[in-house]
């Protein structure tokens, strides 16, 4: 059974979106996302919160797997599965890279930016974004698998309350 | 994926054709972004109108963007709401100066003490 159907509940039957197996590379999960957008779009209105905050969401999450999991390599599987109901977007993913260090997603707080340009991060944002546009997520490692799942609330109260 | 138009009072403008800076075309914009302003400029001004989405190396790629202008300040302009919203989240929008059209960047004049800041 897919670890979506643990996630807390939410209205509606979910509904899934997109299952697929894709390449690790910038370009595969670039196609992937603009694709499950497509399909999410007729469902949701397309400026909505909750559908430009799932669409942050997937190109951080992907992007992380092909990134560190799997060291830039563009080698390496990633499912992905979409599923959703009428107030949440689920994503999953599951892949062979390496485990998230000590086993847990990444801590990410936005810091102070500093006054001189010269010392603004350039990267970084990737777990505070995935963080503060979810409202739930979990991740195991199971027989050298990584399955990560996020849930992204469609009707982001969550996003807009956000400073 | 730039354009480059040189307005009256050395005003420079970008314009972008590509719809996602993200991180397949992060390196690539910051190629062609050291290209298109190695000519000096008295502003930068960038037309982020096509532009439907920025994700976390595509924010990276628009402050080493900044960065390479070696104190200049970029203008941004036409903001799109998945890119306004990395832009807020991450309180960048503080550190670029925003404008919501062409037409009020290119009017705008920054208030006097300011460029010396």
């Amino acid at each position: 059974m897919s670890s979506l159907a643990r996630l807390p509940l939410s209205f509606g039957a979910p509904r899934l979106h997109y299952e697929e197996t894709i390449n690790a590379d910038p370009i595969s999960v670039r196609d992937t996302i603009v694709e499950i957008m497509k399909r999410l779009q007729h469902e949701f209105p397309a400026q909505s919160e909750g559908i430009i905050s799932t669409e942050i969401v997937l190109a951080e999450v992907l992007n992380n797997i092909a990134e560190h999991g799997y060291n830039q390599s563009n080698l390496g599987d990633i499912i992905v599965s979409v599923l959703c109901t009428d107030d949440m977007i689920s994503v999953e993913t599951r892949d062979h890279g390496l485990p998230m260090p000590g086993l847990n997603p990444p801590e990410a707080e936005l810091e102070d930016l500093p006054v001189s340009v010269d010392d603004l991060p350039e990267g970084g944002f990737g777990w505070f974004f995935i963080r503060s546009l979810s409202s739930h997520m979990e991740y195991r490692r199971a027989a050298s698998q990584n399955i990560f799942c996020v849930q992204i609330p469609t009707v982001s109260e969550l996003a807009t309350q956000k400073p | 994926m730039m354009q480059t138009t040189t307005h009256q009072d050395g005003i420079l403008v970008l314009t972008l054709s590509a719809t996602r800076i993200d991180a397949a075309s992060a390196i690539h914009f910051k190629d062609d972004f050291r290209n298109a302003t190695a000519a000096p400029a008295k502003r930068v001004i960038m037309d982020l109108a096509t532009v439907t989405f920025m994700d976390s190396s595509g924010l990276g790629a628009m402050v080493a963007a900044l960065k390479s202008l070696e104190g200049r300040k970029l203008e941004l302009c036409n903001l799109t709401a998945a890119v306004e919203k990395v832009f807020r989240l991450t309180r960048m929008d503080k550190v670029f100066p925003v404008h919501t059209s062409m037409k009020e960047a290119l009017a705008y004049r920054s208030p006097k003490g300011m460029d010396a800041a």
